[in-house]
């Protein structure tokens, strides 16, 4: 069935972005990476890593891809095995994304609480590991509204993510009383452009 | 003494003798005087007022009486009647009310035994719709089995592309041996062209394969992951329901 309104309006495009890059660095912050730096990536080939970490939050209307990217660069190992309290030269490649796993369902977890905010009918997959050669399908997919938000931390691990949101409902995808709460919040050190 | 005694006792018969003669005498007397002045006083009353008049006055004033009782007795008997007629309506409404509320009572009852009824049917169909649970575990199953089934075939694409690789290989190897023979291998360079344009083919026929692998790959997950997504949003829809319907079931009790 293809989306009967697949045009997100720029307010909630703008909310999603927020929410989605709150909900990264919240997932992300530990005790030894308590700064990222994050920011909205316009052009989408700037995110792509290898393989990507893929969850769903679905409801009646419209479901939203949310995709974590990452790779096992020598920064993103590093930032797993102090997460993990582990040696880096004990963290294998199976269980680096077996982290990546984890922490792409603790991301879209937060995600989606804030979501709920907003619709209160919603259900969340397992997350799934695919090669990025499989995004521009998922993008095929006529998924029209995709949003993309870098975070980096001072020791040079790079997480990107991204979100592809599809409306089938003839209802309009409003995100007002996510605002509301949103403007009692200060935005802190977030820094978005 | 004696003599004082003597004088009081004196005192007192004198008294007493005064006494006799004021209610014997004295009093008929004046009651006769007051009858003499009261008559005087009728005559002269009965001389100024003419008798027809009192007369005349007195039958006025006795028909006015008369009239008031009347009346007056007939404002009894309305007020009695309609005292009666309101002790008849009261009656009328209390049997009535009486009436109703029973009606009524018997319609509460009646309609909360449908509720009741209504609320076991609904939390019977709401467990057999929480066992929708074993439906979407048969779909996650169904759908790891094909998500398996790709990576299977992405496996066995790349051990296909591989030897297409080697076949490219070993077809470039074979012209130039070919070639070093020089005439008499013309024949076989030939056929190692012929492999190589084969191997060539199949590289891309591969590389297609991989890309309709990926795409796969893509509609696969994002399928099997909005199934389960919506899967669990029904179950706690549901969940919510049965809840909903409990307190529903525990506020009929109470």
């Amino acid at each position: 069935m293809k989306p009967a309104q697949n045009v997100l309006p720029q307010a909630a495009k703008d909310a999603l972005t927020k929410l989605l890059a709150d909900s990264l660095e919240e997932s992300l912050k530990t005790t030894s990476y308590a700064s990222w730096t994050l920011q909205t990536v316009t052009n989408p080939d700037q995110v792509v890593a290898p393989e990507f970490t893929m969850l769903t939050i679905s409801s009646y209307d419209f479901r939203i891809f949310v995709l974590l990217h990452s790779s096992c660069s020598p920064a993103s190992m590093r930032y797993a095995a102090d997460a993990l309290s582990m040696p880096q030269d004990q963290l294998t490649t199976a269980r680096y994304y077996d982290f990546v796993g984890e922490l792409g369902n603790r991301f879209c977890g937060a995600f989606k609480r804030d979501l709920g905010r907003c619709f209160p009918h919603m259900g969340m997959s397992t997350p799934n590991r695919l090669r990025s050669e499989s995004l521009k399908h998922l993008k095929n997919l006529a998924f029209a509204n995709d949003i993309h938000v870098s975070a980096q931390a001072d020791e040079q691990a790079t997480f990107s993510a991204s979100l592809f949101v599809s409306i089938y409902g003839a209802r309009e995808f409003r995100l007002d009383n996510l605002r509301k709460v949103e403007e009692q919040v200060e935005v802190g050190s977030l820094e978005l452009f | 003494m004696s003599i004082v005694l003597t004088l009081m006792i004196g005192l007192a018969i004198g008294a007493a003798v005064s006494a006799v003669w004021f209610r014997r005498s004295y009093v008929p007397r004046l009651q006769s005087q007051w009858q003499a002045e009261r008559a005087q006083l009728l005559d002269e009353l009965a001389r100024s007022v003419p008798a027809s008049q009192i007369e005349r006055q007195n039958q006025e004033h006795m028909q006015i009486v008369r009239d008031m009782e009347s009346a007056h007795a007939i404002q009894i008997q309305q007020a009695a009647d309609e005292k009666s007629a309101c002790e008849r309506q009261i009656n009328s409404l209390s049997r009535s009310f009486e009436q109703s509320q029973h009606t009524l009572e018997n319609t509460i009852a009646q309609h909360q035994s449908r509720v009741v009824n209504c609320q076991a049917e609904i939390k019977k169909d709401v467990l057999d719709l929480l066992t929708i649970l074993s439906t979407f575990e048969r779909w996650n199953d169904g759908m790891g089995k094909l998500v398996e089934a790709n990576n299977v075939m992405q496996q066995r694409n790349r051990d296909f592309a591989e030897i297409v690789q080697q076949i490219i290989i070993l077809a470039l190897n074979a012209t130039i041996e070919a070639a070093r023979v020089g005439e008499a291998g013309r024949g076989f360079a030939v056929v190692a062209s012929e492999v190589k344009s084969l191997a060539s083919r199949s590289e891309t026929f591969s590389a297609g394969y991989k890309d309709c692998l990926h795409k796969s790959d893509a509609v696969t997950i994002a399928t099997f992951q909005d199934i389960q997504a919506s899967g669990k949003m029904i179950l706690t829809a549901v969940h919510a329901l049965n809840v909903k319907v409990d307190q529903l079931s525990a506020q009929e009790r109470a």
